[in-house]
């Protein structure tokens, strides 16, 4: 499935990048978290939460979306 | 009570004409006898020797735009409102400059003076915002909500 994702803030600078799309499988979303992980180790410093097709999810929800943004912590205001 | 989603965001900063304009604006609305208004405005802080000139805003706009409607339904079911406008700046507002923007109405004033900072509170809270603050050295960092 492809899945595009989307980095926001100081993750950018974490990922290298603001976007990308992976074709890739997985059930839920901590285990696009886990893969995320592994090829951008530099997350693991970083506290974020992830929003499946405009909704942000737990790690235990299923992966169905095909669209994820990476959300570091808010500060509007 | 399906109102439509309203878009938030204004690119720069908030200009204190366009706030003037929207109270000019509830003029005609004469049902309303009282007005509370927020404005947050960035700070030029100094940390160690540097000093914040700018801060740049960007979003997750579907979602701030979503849950900001979210927010506003549940304040118009729990208090007593006739109106509300809230913008929050995308991109780059320098320091002294207006960047958040929210504005209740009310026939009375009770209901503007609970619902506002609860309004203000949750979007700070809850929206997917973020604050880029830069240094007049040209460095930056991410800012943080307390």
């Amino acid at each position: 499935m492809e899945i595009k994702l989307r980095y926001y803030g100081q993750l950018q600078e974490a990922t290298g990048k603001s976007e990308e799309i992976i074709s890739k499988h997985f059930s839920t979303i901590g285990q696009l978290n886990d893969y995320l992980m592994k090829s951008y180790p530099k997350l693991e410093n970083h506290n974020y939460k992830i929003a499946q097709n405009n909704i942000i999810e737990s790690y235990n929800n299923p992966l169905i979306g095909n669209r994820i943004d990476l959300l570091p912590p808010f500060s509007g205001g | 009570m399906n109102k439509k989603i309203k878009n938030i965001f204004v690119e720069g900063p908030i200009t204190p004409s366009s706030i003037a304009k929207s109270i000019e604006n509830h003029q005609t609305k004469s049902m309303i006898g009282a007005h509370n208004i927020f404005l947050g405005q960035v700070r030029a802080d100094i940390i160690g020797k540097k000093k914040i000139i700018a801060i740049e805003y960007s979003a997750q706009i579907e979602i701030s735009n979503q849950l900001c409607h979210e927010i506003r339904e549940a304040a118009f079911l729990k208090y007593d409102l006739t109106c509300m406008h809230i913008y929050h700046s995308i991109g780059k507002v320098k320091a002294g400059e207006i960047c958040f923007f929210v504005f209740v109405s009310s026939s009375h004033r009770s209901p503007v003076f609970q619902s506002l900072e609860k309004i203000v509170n949750e979007i700070k809270d809850r929206l997917p915002i973020f604050g880029k603050e830069i240094f007049d050295d040209k460095t930056y960092q991410w800012k943080v909500n307390n």
